[in-house]
This record gives C-alpha cells, sequence and structure tokens, in this order.
C-alpha cells in the first residue's frame, strides 16, 4: 500500500525576533523547530510523534496541515504537496489542534454543522452526519450548548466530532488528551481506535508515552526538532539494554558503589539519577536481594526499589538522556 | 475561490450578528442619535448654529456611523478570533484560500455599514429640529458612495484587526479613533478648512474627510464641497491601501 504521508527532509526555522528587536540585539534571532526531518505513514495506520515538549511535534502537524510553511522540504498528503497546494490538501485532512479552538459564538451542533457547511456538505448530509457525531462520542443531551458551558473531556470530543464532519482521509490529533481526567482520555483512546478500525490514518502527537504505546502501531521519537528513533513500540522497547529495568531510588550514590553495580554480568547499564540509580538488566537475573546488599556494603541509603519493563520513557531517557517532561 | 466555503462563511457571520443585533443597534445608533440631538436639535433650538448646519452635519454623523459600524464590524470579531482561542482556526483550514476568509470579512463588514446608513439617515430626519433637506435624487453616486464608503470602513476594520492585540484595543480608540472622529470633517466642510491651510492638508490623510465630503456631494450637493474626483481618488486609494496592509496582516497572523 503506498504511503498517504510522505515527509520528505522537512525543516521549520522561526525567526524570533525581527525588526526593530533583531536590530536592538544584533541581528535576527532564529530557532530551529524542525531539523530536516524524514517519514512516511501508511494508510490505515495510527503514527505517533513522541516527545518532550518543544521537540517540534507541533510544528511538523502545523506545516502537514497548512498553517505553518515550511523553510525546506516537502509534505505530501495523498500526492499533494501541502504547501503548494494548501486547498486541496485542506480537503482531506482534519485537525484536533492541542488549544481548543471551537467557534464560541456557535453552539455545539452548529460547531459540527458550519464546518461541515465550509466543506460543502448539503444541508440533509450534514444534518445526518452531525447527529451520529454527537451520538457516537455521548455529545447528544448538549447539542444545543454553549461551548462555555463544557468541561475539557467534552470540549475535545467536540473538536474530534467537528474534525470528522467532512470525512478526511486522515485525522491530526495534537495532544488531543493534555489536561483530561483519566476516564475522558480512556474514553478518547476508545474512539481513537474505533475510527482506525474503520479505516482512518491518524498522526498523534504526545508527550504521553502510555498514550503513545497504547494507541500507535508506529512512533517517531522527536528530540529538538529531529528525529532520533522510529519503529513499533516494541521494536523500540527492545533498544533498551537488558529488557528489564531496576530503579533503586538513594539519596546519594558513591563512585564505588557505581563501580560495583556496573561490574556486575547481568547489569547492562548504569545510570545514576538525581536521587535514583536506574540499572538496565539481563530479563529474569533476580538481583533484587544482591543489589540490596552490596548497596549496604557501601554504606549508603536505599528508600525504594522499583522493577518494571521498560515503557517508551525509557527508551526516550536512553536515547536522550533526559526525561519526557523535563 | 471556493464560492460555497465563502458563502457558508458568510452565513455563520450573519447568525453571529443576528444574534447580537441588540447591541449592534446600540453600538450603532447611540452615537449618531446623541451627536444629531445635542448639535442638531438642542444647539439649533438655541440659535447657537446656523440653519444650514443641519446639512452639513447629517452627512458628516452618517459617514462617521458608517465608518465605525464596518470597522469594528470586521474589528471587534477579528480581535477575538485572532487572539488568545484562534477560534478562525477552522475557518482557516476550511478548503478556501486564506485571503477569501479575510475579504468575507470585508463583505460583511460593508453590509454592515451600509445598513447602518440606512437606519441613521431616517433617524435624522426625525431627530432634527425643523428637519432637514435630503436630495436623494442623486441615487447612483449614492448608492456607489455607499458601497465604496462600507469597503473602505470593513478594509480598515481589517488592518486594525490583524495588527492589534487583544489587549491594545482600548489604546486602538484613543489613537485611531479619536483623531478619524476629530479630524475627519464630521462637523464642518472640508472647503471651509482654508482658514487653516496646514490642517486643511493634513485632514486629507484621514479617509472619513473623504466619506464625509462623498455623502455631502451626493445628498447635501447644496453645501460645498470636495470635487468629486478627489473625494473618489481618496477613497479608492485608502481602499487599495487597506486592503493590501490588512490582507498581508491578516496572512501573517493566521499563517506561520
Amino acid at each position: 500500500m503506498p504511503p498517504i504521508l510522505e515527509v520528505r527532509n522537512l525543516k521549520k526555522i522561526f525567526s524570533i525576533n525581527s525588526g526593530r528587536a533583531a536590530r536592538k540585539s544584533g541581528g535576527p534571532k532564529t530557532v530551529t523547530a524542525v531539523d530536516g526531518i524524514n517519514f512516511t505513514v501508511n494508510e490505515g495506520e495510527i503514527f505517533g510523534l513522541l516527545g518532550p515538549n518543544g521537540a517540534g511535534k507541533t510544528t511538523t502537524i502545523g506545516i502537514l496541515t497548512t498553517r505553518i510553511i515550511p523553510t525546506e522540504g516537502t509534505g505530501l498528503i495523498a500526492g499533494i504537496d501541502v504547501a503548494r497546494e494548501p486547498i486541496r490538501a485542506k480537503q482531506i485532512i482534519a485537525v484536533v489542534p492541542q488549544k481548543m479552538n471551537l467557534d464560541l459564538s456557535l453552539k455545539v451542533r452548529e460547531n459540527l454543522t458550519f464546518h461541515a457547511a465550509y466543506f460543502g456538505l448539503p444541508k440533509k448530509a450534514r444534518e445526518e452526519r452531525a447527529d451520529e457525531m454527537l451520538e457516537w462520542l455521548q455529545l447528544k443531551d448538549r447539542a444545543n450548548d454553549r461551548i462555555d458551558r463544557l468541561s475539557g473531556g467534552m470540549t475535545q470530543r467536540v473538536m474530534i466530532a467537528r474534525a470528522l464532519m467532512h470525512d478526511p482521509k486522515i485525522l491530526f490529533l495534537d495532544e488531543a488528551t493534555v489536561g483530561l481526567d483519566p476516564q475522558s482520555r480512556l474514553l478518547i483512546w476508545e474512539k481513537i481506535k474505533d475510527l482506525n478500525r474503520r479505516g482512518l490514518t491518524v498522526i498523534l502527537t504526545t508527550h504521553h508515552m502510555e498514550e503513545a504505546d497504547e494507541l500507535c502501531q508506529r512512533v517517531a521519537v522527536l528530540d529538538h526538532g529531529k528525529i532520533i528513533a522510529l519503529d513499533t513500540p516494541g521494536n523500540l522497547k527492545k533498544m533498551i539494554p537488558g529488557g528489564e529495568v531496576i530503579e533503586m531510588h538513594m539519596p546519594s550514590n558513591s563512585p564505588p558503589l557505581l563501580a560495583t553495580l556496573e561490574a556486575i554480568p547481568e547489569v547492562q547499564r548504569v545510570e545514576p539519577l538525581d536521587g535514583m540509580v536506574r540499572l538496565y538488566v539481563t530479563p529474569g537475573s533476580k538481583l533484587l536481594t544482591r543489589l540490596v546488599s552490596i548497596v549496604e556494603d557501601h554504606q549508603c541509603e536505599l528508600l525504594d526499589v522499583r522493577v518494571s519493563h521498560p515503557t517508551l520513557e525509557n527508551v526516550f531517557i536512553f536515547l536522550t538522556g533526559k526525561g519526557l517532561r523535563e | 475561490m471556493n464560492l460555497i466555503t465563502f458563502l457558508a462563511l458568510m452565513r455563520r457571520d450573519t447568525l453571529v450578528a443576528a444574534r447580537d443585533i441588540t447591541s449592534f443597534l446600540v453600538r450603532t445608533l447611540a452615537q449618531p442619535m446623541f451627536l444629531l440631538f445635542i448639535f442638531g436639535n438642542v444647539m439649533s433650538r438655541m440659535n447657537l448654529v446656523t440653519s444650514g448646519f443641519k446639512e452639513i452635519l447629517v452627512p458628516g454623523v452618517t459617514a462617521l456611523t458608517m465608518l465605525f459600524a464596518g470597522m469594528q464590524a470586521v474589528t471587534l470579531p477579528l480581535v477575538l478570533d485572532l487572539g488568545y482561542t484562534k477560534e478562525i482556526e477552522d475557518r482557516v483550514l476550511s478548503p478556501i484560500g486564506v485571503h477569501f476568509i479575510a475579504l468575507e470579512k470585508m463583505v460583511m463588514g460593508t453590509l454592515h455599514s451600509i445598513l447602518s446608513g440606512l437606519l441613521v439617515l431616517p433617524l435624522a430626519k426625525v431627530m432634527l429640529h425643523g428637519g432637514v433637506s435630503l436630495n436623494l435624487r442623486q441615487w447612483e453616486l449614492t448608492i456607489a458612495l455607499a458601497i465604496l464608503i462600507g469597503l473602505v470602513s470593513s478594509s480598515l476594520g481589517l488592518m486594525i484587526g490583524s495588527y492589534i492585540k487583544p489587549e491594545k484595543v482600548g489604546l486602538m480608540f484613543s489613537l485611531i479613533v479619536a483623531p478619524i472622529i476629530f479630524f475627519g470633517c464630521t462637523y464642518y466642510p472640508w472647503v471651509a478648512l482654508s482658514q487653516i491651510p496646514l490642517m486643511k492638508k493634513l485632514v486629507l490623510l484621514n479617509p472619513l474627510v473623504y466619506m464625509a465630503e462623498g455623502l455631502r456631494a451626493a445628498i447635501t450637493p447644496t453645501v460645498p464641497h470636495m470635487p468629486l474626483h478627489w473625494i473618489l481618488t481618496g477613497l479608492t486609494v485608502s481602499l487599495v491601501l487597506f486592503t493590501w496592509l490588512g490582507l498581508s496582516g491578516f496572512y501573517r497572523r493566521v499563517i506561520d
């Protein structure tokens, strides 16, 4: 199946000051938000862009949805160059943005029907589709409410409903579940999976590793505008040496302790962090009691020990040396 | 251009405006009502103004009302749309060129402006002491001028709305609105400024001058006014300049 989205050498440099401010500070300052990225997304896939805030996820989505003009490179959606033919591209994409941008002058249902009208759906078709969407997203009894009366979770659902009104081929979700309570988040996850089962291609950005893990068939890990890894969540986790993670929480550690830990054959990697030492170990090595006595022998205080399987967060830390929420 | 999208955008704005009709009427008519009452009724009864003053006042106040109705109909929603909530994003993502979204705002502003003019003229007839003689025989010129005044007003609104940040709206009123009103030949004809030659030249920068003088030429032609070709040139130049700046400002606000 040919890819529905192709991103080739995409780059975006923003100038953060210009004109008088630039002359004052001795020249314009620029920020490279997206730094030459390449990836493709296949039709029917849920593809994730994972990375911390400022990694370039929202800029990438902005370019692919025609709101940001790339400095270099191209984004092709179903073969259409988004920068050259934005109007054609807009017909087949839909966006659920990070920030609420519903039309506050319109009621819930009108937000949906007017969106459909902008896309040329005839009256009968848009009324039917609005009903269908409101029902599906459990918003039927709020159809005639004002937008400012809705909770965060409902607002997010209205934005999803609105995005789907013109039957897009690709849905872009930019941090779609940020700030939602767990229940709302699970409902949205379920709806995204449902849409995907019906054949919709979904591209989502998140800094929530669980979300990427739960939903995405493939994930591109972004940091400082570059893709530093791209694979299925399973394969990404296999990048972690060992395959099991042990976190020993301790207020302080010592170089001899770290050296002793590194010398254990089952320990693949030792990461001393603030208030914690993280070990990547071979699964099933039954090291816990040995580790506890080693720490005691070095007269270090051990507050807590946690054993886990690698998550995408560990992958990110492994690749960049820092957490997703930093 | 995608005409279906353009019409849907107009339908959206019409619905929103219709819901807001009371505040539109108050916003549009309160100021001219007070102006007409004080200058054309109270002061006229006190014999503080000459009898011909009403013929100067009515086109001036009508032009002023049309300017603000057209400008506010574009600027106020645009400042909100482009501000924190970015409500316009959904419309920017509709299948139409971004410039047409701004042009649609201008069309709506023009309609607001013309509607306000249609409301003020009968109001003037009623409010003024001893009535006022308006010449409606040059109806082709009046209609053409009304459309042109509406377009200039809404393009000025587009320009201001695209450049101004929501927190600066208050500043806009003191810096832009006040000088436009007082240097706009609203209460005095431009020709009479011959006694103050510098001001006579400087006020030519004010689009309201051409609007007020234009309406004088159309509906009270007996009042001395600027030659018609100057009026039309002034309005056309303003329209082109404001539209160009407004469209490019709008584009910069919605596309990075």
